[in-house]
């Protein structure tokens, strides 16, 4: 089920921060560092499915969501990105249902070509036409269930092969906003001034930003320009270069890093509590492990 | 398919040097690093699923050790954590079908209570009589197809708490009893738990003879060197991948809560993440047909 709180956050002209996860641990540590929302990124699936986010299907999407969404208990809203929709319009209302259903409360959906092309990661990037577009956001809201499912219409056209200008970024996101969708987010942004002037002709609606690499803007960045959902998405960059390069190390050496005692006591005591431990411990002291009278 | 490059290596006298992987990113990683096995922990698969060990299934421990003898293409050996064995003998069996389906190589049987308990985690240990293990062990080897896939005795007997099955409670003794009763049954490999100095290695060495013995690399000291010193064929990492992959995490967005800015660009990541997901590859293959334009 949708959860009323993204909405309600939005409304009140909160920030939402939400970082990128995969599994149950990393969202149940996001939660615990106090995190109000979750993110599943496309690049990150991309990575956890192992073949790279344009083969990503909607299947495994929904499964990385769903499994995250688990892991907090399905009390915090999941933010999912579903690409192009995996498809046309009968895909895109088929994407929306399989999400709303595997414990969504967003998707974003965009305007590149599907299926999507692995060249993008080399900053090839094509997008289709903006009826195409638009019929993919005008079908995604017809096909929630819930009005706590919000649709973030993304639009792409101002980095695309197609040479858009950020004036079409902006008809694109006023067409996604006439057929009803909620937030809009466009990439490809030359710095803050094209974040401005978004802002400025992109009225009345939330908008998303990502911080990521050398010019990550801050919390505050992102409020004083009045985005309102901030996406993180390289918590498996963290993940998996700190196990690189631990193993590195092994590889090398045949010794793990020394890790002080403070901070491996510390990181068991964390990992204790994600897992409820002290709950479990305590329901075993009182049976199986009660004292034999 | 069980890969016989364990038996093989493990006949010729060679190491198996196995890191901890929970999914695919993980796993193809040490698979690049030029690790030739890997482990399936049932503390770290608890952990990474948010459910603790005790409360994994075997259909769970299956679909991660499919996903991650897949990852690799069934390349790398996969040793994977069984547990209790999930049951009585009738189930150690089943487990047995089950996880020698799902293309793992080797697994390891304990001599736990089952259902599992989640006090292990403190220190609080329990273990079945010797006979009843025998037992577990003696149908697991039944069970097996292959003579590649490989059972792995494992006993918790050394720091085993008193109680009804073990009134005087675990010694290194005992361990070697259990080893030996394992043998008898036709296992082919023994994990003694809880040796944590070069002495305790050196002693169930000299006193469980002619057949591999597997240690695990942890907090502790020892690396691989040592373990080769004291006799040891294979070393196992249970817990250091997850916790490098926690505490990088932990790390960054604890400094995001606290500063509102994210203070890694991860740009010194981009190679590692394109490998993990094979995208050169792809990107040779999109040339070719003109999707690079």
């Amino acid at each position: 089920m949708p959860r009323p709180e993204l909405r309600q956050m939005l409304e009140r002209g909160e920030t939402v921060l939400a970082p990128g996860v995969w599994d149950a641990i990393t969202a149940r540590l996001m939660r615990h560092l106090g995190f109000k929302c979750l993110y599943i990124p496309g690049s990150g699936t991309g990575v956890v499915m192992g073949e790279s986010e344009p083969l990503t299907t909607l299947t495994e999407t929904a499964m990385v969501a769903e499994r995250a969404s688990e892991g907090v208990g399905d009390e915090l809203p999941v933010i999912v990105d579903v690409m192009c929709g995996y498809g046309n319009p009968i895909h895109i209302q088929l994407t929306v249902r399989t999400l709303e259903d595997a414990g969504a409360t967003a998707i974003h959906c965009e305007d590149q070509l599907y299926p999507g092309r692995a060249h993008y990661f080399r900053g090839v990037e094509h997008v289709v036409s903006l009826d195409e577009y638009q019929q993919r956001i005008e079908y995604a809201v017809k096909a929630r269930r819930s009005k706590d499912f919000l649709i973030i219409a993304r639009n792409d056209v101002y980095h695309a092969v197609e040479k858009g200008t950020r004036e079409d970024a902006v008809k694109r996101a006023h067409a996604a906003l006439e057929v009803g969708a909620d937030a809009i987010f466009i990439t490809g942004d030359h710095g803050v001034e094209d974040l401005q002037y978004f802002r400025r002709e992109v009225k009345d609606v939330p908008m998303t930003v990502v911080s990521a690499g050398p010019s990550a803007m801050s919390v505050d960045q992102c409020k004083n320009l009045g985005y309102q959902i901030i996406l993180y998405i390289a918590t498996i960059n963290a993940s998996l270069r700190a196990i690189r390069d631990t193993y590195l190390r092994v590889k090398e050496t045949g010794y793990l890093p020394e890790v002080p005692q403070e901070q491996a006591d510390e990181m068991r005591n964390l990992t204790n509590t994600l897992l409820g431990f002290e709950e479990k411990w305590a329901v075993e002291a009182a049976t199986t492990e009660a004292p034999q009278s | 398919m069980a890969n016989a490059k364990m038996r093989q290596t493990l006949e010729l006298g060679g190491m198996v040097v196995a890191p901890g992987a929970y999914d695919i990113p993980t796993a193809r990683l040490m698979q690049q690093l030029g690790f030739e096995a890997l482990y399936v922990g049932g503390s770290q698969t608890g952990t990474v699923l948010g459910t603790t060990e005790p409360l994994t299934t075997v259909t769970q421990m299956a679909d991660v050790g499919r996903t991650v003898a897949r990852a690799c293409r069934e390349e790398m050996p996969v040793i994977l954590d069984a547990g209790a064995g999930f049951g009585d003998p009738v189930h150690v069996m089943y487990t047995v079908e089950v996880l020698e389906a799902a293309g793992v190589t080797a697994i390891h049987i304990e001599d736990q209570f089952f259902p599992k308990r989640v006090s292990y985690h403190r220190g609080l240990e329990h273990v079945v009589p010797i006979d009843v293990y025998q037992q577990r062990l003696e149908h697991a080897v039944k069970a097996r197809k292959s003579r590649d896939f490989l059972i792995i005795g494992r006993t918790d007997g050394l720091n085993a708490a008193p109680d009804s099955s073990l009134p005087d409670g675990g010694s290194r003794d005992e361990v070697v009893k259990r080893a030996h009763a394992a043998m008898e049954v036709g296992v082919d490999i023994i994990m003694p738990m809880g040796s944590r100095n070069k002495e305790d290695l050196q002693y169930m060495r000299s006193k469980i003879k002619d057949i591999p013995l597997l240690a695990l690399a942890g907090s502790g000291a020892l690396g691989v060197p040592d373990f080769q010193a004291a006799g040891y064929q294979i070393v196992i990492y249970p817990g250091a991948t997850i916790q490098a992959s926690i505490r990088a995490i932990y790390e960054i967005y604890e400094n995001l809560m606290r500063t509102g800015t994210l203070h890694e660009d991860m740009g010194d990541t981009r190679d590692l993440m394109n490998d993990l997901q094979l995208l050169p590859e792809k990107w040779a293959l999109e040339e070719e047909i003109g999707h690079n334009l």
